[in-house]
């Protein structure tokens, strides 16, 4: 086969079904979105709660948090996806829909790697810096605000762009319970037309599309802060 | 501002550090706290501001303890108290001036332009004004510890903890921030106490000497008693360790 032909073969897509990709696409996108913001701002309070020292000395919220984080980090996300959307409803007969079954376990999931990439970034602020703004009469909310935060978001910010970058590609995994996204479109074209390729490089493609500008813009911002020492 | 320590015990742990201390400090009173590392020197220093929790006894600042009052009033009186790090403890992401400012800023609610002229003040006492808008990884240990000290003494502090500001230094740097504190330390009526083990330096700036050991006070009194004629077997021992260098 020719360069040529393998592209027209590639491209054998209908603009039909690329209409349908582009909007799985952006289901993919909203759907991450939603499972970042809601992950994310979860994950930042229980691992804040994780970095005070009061929670490591008491124990109990700390065992708590650890059983939560723990889990999400040591099972599959697959398999959280099928145990929040076919378990919890036999278990508790509360009825998940697809909707908030994926986006919820997908913000958990976001929730638990958010959650240690904030506590190690808060705790690997010397306790110094703390005294420093304590004896110039400081509260402890102006000293995370103005001495901490700002330090700490910057050993923060590589890892939880790293994970958001895996969130946005795992979003794929909710298509397994029917969550019609950018996978399951490419999946149900490919299954339709027979020509299981096309679709899915097509969908690859709108994947990066999406993280490739993300990973850029973590990569201009940690060289700007380098530069400011 | 007078401090004064009241049977003051503080462990970390299962080791005593601080043994039913007392002492009080008058007001504008320059003391120089001497001895061997691991006495509970700087550790003395930082129950003042209540930076670190005492077990038992009492300390008063000023009028009030600084062990049993709200957090709103020990805000208060840490305001009053400035205190530079040995290792300086300056915030790497601000420039000088905004190190100098915060707390002008965000504790004394100045506005900007009253903010500017204090930090421009002290700045140019301790030589730094040509570095203001500079970052702190931009400077020299000494320049460092020196916009520490600026950023001590802009809150217009009643009593200023020293704690072996100079030791993280090379010997040449040590001059110049030590010229600094002597000139300050001098100008100004504040109550001053300062952990060093620059005995040359102590016996230039201080009213009394006090030597501790294992978290309790062997010996105090003017330099000249202390430093040239001690009494006690142990602060004998300890002056000659630290000044044989010097002969």
């Amino acid at each position: 086969m020719e360069f040529a032909d393998i592209t027209r073969w590639l491209f054998r897509l209908t603009p039909y079904d690329i209409l349908l990709l582009l909007k799985g696409g952006l289901v993919t996108l909203a759907l991450s979105a939603g499972a970042i913001g809601l992950g994310s701002v979860f994950g930042a309070v229980v691992g804040w709660i994780r970095s005070l020292r009061i929670v490591k000395r008491v124990r109990l919220l700390w065992w708590l948090t650890s059983i939560y984080v723990d889990t999400v980090r040591g099972t599959p996300l697959l398999l959280q996806v099928y145990f929040v959307y076919y378990a919890i409803p036999t278990l508790t007969g509360i009825d998940t829909s697809v909707f908030t079954a994926g986006i919820a376990t997908l913000a958990l999931f976001q929730g638990g790697y958010v959650s240690e990439a904030v506590r190690s970034g808060l705790e690997a602020i010397d306790r110094t810096q703390w005294w420093a703004g304590h004896s110039m009469g400081m509260s402890y909310l102006q000293t995370l605000r103005y001495i901490i935060l700002p330090q700490a978001i910057r050993i923060i910010i590589p890892p939880f762009i790293g994970i958001c970058l895996g969130i946005i590609k795992d979003t794929s995994l909710v298509s397994t319970i029917g969550f019609i996204e950018l996978s399951f479109r490419a999946k149900s074209i490919g299954a339709r037309t027979l020509e299981t390729l096309p679709p899915w490089l097509f969908a690859a493609g709108v994947y990066f599309v999406i993280c490739f500008p993300i990973s850029k813009w973590s990569q201009r911002i940690e060289a700007r802060w380098r530069s400011k020492g | 501002m007078r401090i004064e320590f009241k049977k003051v015990n503080k462990h970390y742990g299962d080791l005593h550090v601080l043994w039913d201390l007392d002492l009080s400090i008058e007001s504008g009173e320059k003391i120089v706290l001497i001895g061997p590392s691991g006495c509970g020197k700087s550790t003395l220093l930082f129950c003042i501001n209540a930076l670190e929790p005492i077990q038992s006894g009492d300390i008063i600042v000023g009028e009030t303890s600084t062990v049993h009052c709200s957090r709103k009033t020990l805000r208060k009186i840490r305001q009053k108290i400035g205190i530079v790090f040995q290792q300086f403890n300056l915030f790497p992401h601000y420039t000088v001036r905004e190190n100098v400012e915060l707390a002008l800023k965000v504790v004394l609610h100045l506005d900007p332009e009253e903010s500017h002229r204090r930090s421009r003040k002290v700045l140019g006492e301790v030589g730094l004004l040509d570095k203001i808008d500079k970052y702190v990884s931009q400077l020299s240990g000494g320049q460092q510890q020196r916009v520490a000290i600026a950023r001590a003494l802009v809150m217009e502090p009643q009593i200023l903890l020293l704690d072996e500001i100079t030791s993280a230094l090379d010997p040449e740097l040590t001059g110049e921030v030590l010229d600094v504190v002597e000139k300050l330390v001098k100008e100004r009526e504040i109550t001053v106490i300062m952990v060093t083990h620059e005995i040359i330096f102590s016996r230039k700036v201080a009213d009394r000497v006090i030597f501790m050991v294992d978290g309790v006070i062997v010996e105090q009194g003017p330099v000249e008693q202390v430093l040239l004629n001690p009494c006690e077997n142990r602060t004998k021992q300890f002056l000659c360790k630290v000044t044989q260098h010097l002969t």
